[in-house]
């Protein structure tokens, strides 16, 4: 079937939404076309392509791009394919060049697209006058906010800073608030683990707050009670970061939720200590060597005040609609890559805070490896629900899914809704506005 | 070109690899933990070529403690990722001896793994670097790494949940 804006506004309810959403081919289509090309999507960091000549390839959805660093300092997103058969030009992650040629009938392109060089051009009737048509081509949009790089393929309707809005953007101040150099750069590689679903359920689960102290009791009995310790004598941070899950129901609906607009949402963290007056200690329930050193770092680059605010901000999961989650406290971004209605992938990557110990960073690689490694320790599970959800969805055994606990509890704000931990006002936030964006037609 | 030749290690310390596989493919994960040294390390890295799990990302990258861990969520009955559970059998083969001492052997192999959970079979293929210290309890995994052919997979891994 073709599915009409109509039809469209009736997969999704107050309180529950058609198990279609998740399983339909068709709408996966549509979604790629309405939410994710027409959306700034996160590309990468400016740290990964420094230099002129630098370049980085990532993807949206299934599109491959190549980000690249021109010679006059300014940044160009290409498709990554030869304008003449669609070829890959680019084969390598990331690297520098000064062109990027195309392996199979050796066209080649400048750092900024251009066409440099078409073997035999004179045999391709007509084209020498039209050269310049086939630069690389660029994607619609490309912009930053302070280092943090967005693009779209499609027109949006917004621009970066107005689409995913000040409330949210604070998480990106906040990162780079916690370098005592005031930079930041991605390191250390990156996570890749897949599911066999749809990309929504990794949004929804994320800021699902119900689920960890039941799915994830496994790993808090595993660890029962005590965080190891080190060689170094530190406690293991991995750990102490995974322990955390076994907070009591209670302790996790104390945990407030944010609804925004443009479907973004954030959550409060679950890390801090039991004194959160403890001046500058109250996010720093993971312990590193070098802690006190790099507080007073903050204090000498911020004062005291704003040091206490920048460590004391009270975030867990930032997450900008449609697939990007941010976490200034682990150093982390990571995002979906939606393959098909029921394959996605999630990315993993931690950011090197300047000026900090390199033990604070290595702590923030060793949580992402125990969080978001295929092989984690509670991923594993959530991606195994997943995959039994997409499962049963699919063959149509569940028509809908539930999504009403605390529909009456949440309440507005002037920023947009905020709600206690359990509720499920994020995930709601998140369809009001998958329904908004779907029902745009072409 | 000088062609390198390793020897072959003692059958003590290729009965020792099979013992250890063998308690993998049996399940019997808090035993096998066991057999690291009390700072062992345990080690896949996340790409082919990676230098230290410090300053990487790692499939996996934890020493004792924390790999006792991994192995009582393994087993624990909550732990939905293996409802219903793995079947692995881990072949070794090309075992050779790179360096040995009186309390310390360094041995390599090539492994293939093959896992069965639900209908789904898959076989992964590393190289795996053993070192293995002489303890008065016998011997000792003071660190194992495991390279995966395909580590860095563009669009990553499914799961992984039974040790290589």
């Amino acid at each position: 079937m073709t599915w009409t804006s109509d039809q469209i506004a009736t997969l999704v309810t107050p309180g529950r939404v058609d198990r279609r959403v998740y399983t339909d081919p068709e709408l996966f289509e549509l979604e790629l076309e309405r939410v994710y090309y027409r959306s700034w999507i996160f590309l990468g960091h400016e740290s990964q392509a420094k230099k002129p000549g630098d370049f980085f390839t990532t993807r949206i959805a299934r599109h491959r791009l190549i980000v690249v660093r021109h010679t006059d300092g300014k940044l160009y997103a290409f498709y990554n394919r030869c304008s003449h058969r669609g070829a890959e030009v680019c084969a390598e992650p990331a690297g520098n060049v000064r062109k990027f040629t195309c392996p199979y009938h050796a066209w080649s392109y400048g750092t900024d697209g251009r066409v440099i060089g078409i073997p035999l051009i004179e045999a391709y009737e007509g084209l020498r006058p039209r050269r310049e048509d086939f630069r690389l081509e660029q994607i619609q949009q490309l912009d930053s906010y302070r280092g943090f790089i967005f693009g779209s393929l499609r027109p949006t309707a917004l621009g970066l800073r107005e689409s995913i809005g000040d409330s949210t953007l604070v998480a990106f101040d906040n990162m780079i608030d916690r370098a005592p150099d005031g930079e930041i750069e991605i390191a250390g590689g990156r996570t890749i683990q897949r599911y066999q679903a749809n990309w929504k359920f990794q949004i929804e689960n994320s800021i699902d707050l119900l689920h960890p102290r039941i799915l994830h009791n496994n790993v808090v009995e595993a660890i029962g009670g005590d965080v190891p310790t080190d060689p170094d004598g530190m406690p293991a941070p991995d750990i102490d970061f995974l322990s955390g899950n076994g907070i009591s129901f209670k302790a996790w609906n104390d945990i407030q939720l944010e609804a925004l607009p443009g479907g973004h949402c954030s959550m409060g963290s679950f890390l801090r200590k039991k004194d959160p007056t403890e001046s500058l200690a109250a996010d720093d329930r993971l312990a590193f060597i070098g802690q006190d050193r790099y507080r007073s770092d903050l204090v000498a680059r911020h004062g005291l005040e704003k040091a206490k605010e920048v460590l004391g901000f009270n975030r867990h999961n930032t997450i900008i609609y449609p697939n990007l989650f941010i976490n200034p406290r682990l150093q982390q971004i990571r995002y979906l890559v939606p393959t098909a209605v029921d394959r996605t992938e999630q990315h993993g990557f931690v950011f090197r805070y300047k000026g900090a110990p390199e033990e604070m960073f290595h702590v923030a690689i060793r949580i992402l490896n125990a969080a978001n490694s295929p092989a984690s320790l509670v991923t594993t599970d959530d991606h195994e629900v997943f995959d039994r959800m997409q499962e049963t969805l699919t063959n149509g055994d569940l028509p809908w899914v539930d999504w009403s606990r605390g529909l009456h509890t949440e309440r507005a704000k002037e920023f947009g809704r905020i709600a206690e931990g359990t509720n499920e006002m994020p995930m709601r936030n998140q369809f009001r506005e998958w329904v908004r964006l779907m029902r745009a037609d072409a | 070109m000088s062609l390198k030749i390793e020897r072959r290690p003692s059958e003590e310390i290729e009965q020792f690899l099979f013992a250890e596989a063998r308690l993998l493919d049996e399940r019997q994960f808090i035993e096998w933990a066991e057999l690291f040294t009390d700072d062992g390390l345990y080690w896949v890295p996340a790409t082919w070529d990676q230098a230290n799990g410090e300053s990487h990302v790692s499939l996996i990258h934890e020493r004792k403690p924390v790999l006792r861990i991994r192995v009582k969520r393994l087993i624990h009955e909550g732990t939905v990722a293996q409802w219903p559970v793995s079947r692995t059998q881990h072949h070794l083969t090309n075992i050779s001896e790179q360096a040995s001492s009186s309390d310390e052997v360094k041995v390599s192999c090539s492994l293939l793994f093959t896992e069965f959970r639900r209908s789904d079979q898959r076989i992964f293929s590393a190289d795996v670097r053993y070192n293995l210290w002489r303890t008065a309890e016998g011997l000792r995994i003071a660190r194992k790494e495991v390279r995966l052919i395909n580590a860095e997979a563009e669009s990553g891994h499914l799961r992984l949940s039974i040790p290589f």
